[in-house]
């Protein structure tokens, strides 16, 4: 394992992610995770890009496939590990943000949700966040997310300090 | 301004390469002529005397490859000639943002010394994630193109930014002229193979380019594929690729030589030694101003030259081993071809676990420092990202999923195209998914007697 698989895995521990990739959406859970992470300022140094479901990084698949090639060995690695105290506490507290906050969507689905808005705002920073504006946008991506669902997103993400100010109208 | 003035290029590989006039003033650009001055395959000439070929050549490589791409009779994307010039100029500049010596220098934030990964006094190492690191060559790539003066002289800043998310894949609007460049077939991968293999005067990587790129076909859905008899050139691209990473890629003396780049380069910079930047921050500020042109191999070049008479002995011996051309030996290699996604224990995680265990006491015995020892693991060499098993089970879902970027082939029945994994003709369908794990122990040491007696001792750990 490398440095950055090390950290990964960490962070993922830290937030209470289960490091496997069995599934598809396993796999969206960590993408969505680590972005969130970094969108936290933990600073783990994956450049994420956009695709189909959102902010994606394929070092991070690669890094995490090769590392679990063996968990026994993972669980070796990171005995000797520890993060800095202050990324420490940054993930503690962005534990709650990755819960969904709505009851009909699934902890995938509300990743999703979160890191696509924040990354449409990272896009372009000194756009006003507006649900109706990024719920259409996101539908024209082949995402079906209704303006409450983004209000609710953008109020979370500014409750956690990953976006400046949410003015939902 | 951008020059008037239209050229030919004469290229070892694709023969005729011609550039319009923008094109042209472009590749004239003193930021675009660093490239000259990368080396393509890092360290591959200390064991192929004539891989010296630059990121220059593989550049203009990958953007005749786009040229003849777009030339493809179907033009299910629609695309206009403006949209075709940005994929041209996006693949001409997708690696402009890489490091000195390839990869080596992005991938010190990654480097594990030796005595952090042998660790046993109980303490926990800490993982600092507050510092910025490295950017990635995509990355720095993008700040390149869109801050650079002499680019920005010739495309506007939108522009430099479209093109910028076209090879970085940033752009949420462009998802499938991005798939483009980065589809199945790698226009980058399609070069740098033959490239690669001729520089250095293997047969391994030959392929059957033309008959590829003759046979390329892009969907309604805008998906490239291959037509079904171009298949066996499909697949043999595949395993070129994969007996290119173990004959050259990854081969034992040009692995080990950079391995003890990568170490020497986190050890000065953990120093503060011989201007190693410190961290993404500082990286970014030489890509964006002018220091860019400095940033070329002989920027480590000179750490490596000054480091040669550091104080610090391992740092004094990692640098000569590269400097005097005296490579690591290589004390025991471990390969195992596994499946992709299968997690068990095999014979290259126990040999690693067996270092991680006996490392430390073995270099106490022989009054070795621990530095001067190296582990090593290359990542798994596949030839396709998924095997078929895989594909069956989440078709659905992998459709989205780009790891599923895998070698399509026309049927000459369906619309869309199959993978090349999941065709029963195909050998790929019983291969596709497996990869070739390695893992290797090396010493630094002139002193053959030495390197025997520590290659015996390691033979017998059990």
């Amino acid at each position: 394992m490398d440095m950055r698989q090390v950290a990964a895995a960490l962070v993922l521990k830290q937030l209470g992610i289960a490091l496997k990739l069995d599934q598809f959406n396993d796999r969206l859970v960590i993408q969505k995770a680590l972005y969130l992470a970094q969108a936290s300022d933990v600073k783990l140094g994956y450049f994420f890009s956009w695709y189909i479901r959102g902010p994606y990084c394929s070092t991070v698949a690669k890094d995490l496939f090769a590392a679990l090639e063996n968990p026994t060995r993972v669980k070796l690695e990171l005995s000797k590990y520890a993060l800095d105290a202050e990324s420490n506490n940054r993930l503690i507290s962005l534990r709650p943000l990755l819960k969904s906050s709505l009851p009909n969507l699934s902890q995938p689905m509300w990743l999703e949700l979160l890191a696509s808005v924040h990354y449409l705002l990272s896009t372009k920073p000194q756009r006003e966040p507006n649900e109706k504006e990024f719920s259409d946008e996101l539908k024209g991506l082949g995402k079906n997310f209704s303006p409450p669902q983004v209000k609710c997103a953008l109020v979370e993400l500014t409750k956690h300090g990953l976006i400046k100010t949410a003015t939902c109208s | 301004m951008a020059s008037s003035r239209q050229r030919l290029v004469v290229d070892s590989i694709h023969g005729d390469i011609r550039l319009n006039a923008l094109e042209s003033a472009l590749i004239d650009t003193s930021t675009f002529q660093r490239l000259r001055h990368l080396k393509q395959l890092g360290m591959g000439h200390f064991t192929y005397p004539n891989a010296t070929h630059t990121r220059f050549a593989h550049s203009l490589g990958v953007f005749a490859i786009m040229k003849r791409v777009l030339k493809l009779e179907d033009n299910p994307l629609n695309l206009s000639d403006t949209d075709k010039e940005d994929l041209c100029i996006a693949a001409l500049f997708h690696d402009i943002g890489h490091y000195p010596y390839s990869h080596l220098m992005e991938q010190v934030d990654n480097v594990r010394l030796t005595e952090e990964r042998v660790s046993s006094n109980g303490s926990k190492i800490e993982v600092d994630l507050t510092h910025e690191k490295y950017p990635n060559h995509e990355e720095v790539g993008k700040l390149i193109t869109t801050t650079q003066g002499d680019i920005l002289k010739l495309l506007d800043k939108e522009r430099a930014e479209k093109i910028a998310n076209l090879f970085t894949r940033s752009s949420v609007a462009d998802q499938q002229k991005t798939k483009l460049i980065h589809s199945s077939l790698d226009m980058d991968r399609l070069d740098y193979l033959l490239r690669d293999a001729r520089a250095s005067g293997v047969p391994y990587g030959e392929i059957d380019l033309n008959y590829i790129l003759s046979s390329l076909k892009v969907s309604p859905k805008g998906v490239l594929g291959v037509v079904s008899k171009a298949q066996t050139a499909a697949e043999q691209f595949l395993f070129a690729r994969y007996f290119m990473h173990r004959a050259v890629y990854y081969h034992k003396t040009t692995f080990g030589i950079e391995e003890a780049c990568r170490q020497l380069l986190r050890r000065c910079r953990d120093k503060g030694k011989y201007s190693v930047p410190k961290d993404g921050s500082k990286i970014r500020e030489i890509v964006s101003g002018n220091k860019l042109l400095t940033f070329t191999d002989s920027f480590v070049d000179n750490i490596i030259r000054n480091s040669v008479e550091d104080k610090d002995p391992t740092i004094k011996q990692l640098a000569q081993t590269i400097l005097y051309r005296k490579p690591p030996k290589l004390i025991r290699e471990v390969c195992q071809v596994e499946k992709i996604e299968r997690q068990t224990h095999n014979n290259c995680t126990t040999f690693i676990l067996q270092c991680n265990n006996n490392l430390r006491n073995l270099a106490k015995k022989n009054k070795i420092p621990l530095g001067l020892f190296m582990m090593a693991e290359p990542k798994m060499v596949t030839l396709e990202k998924r095997g078929a098993e895989i594909l069956a089970k989440n078709a659905d879902e992998l459709r989205d999923d780009p790891g599923d970027e895998l070698i399509k082939v026309f049927d000459g029945i369906k619309d869309e195209p199959d993978s090349l994994v999941s065709r029963q003709d195909s050998m790929l369908k019983f291969c596709g998914g497996h990869g070739l794990q390695m893992a290797r122990l090396y010493l630094i040491s002139d002193d053959e007697t030495l390197v025997q007696k520590v290659q015996k001792e390691v033979s017998h750990w059990s």
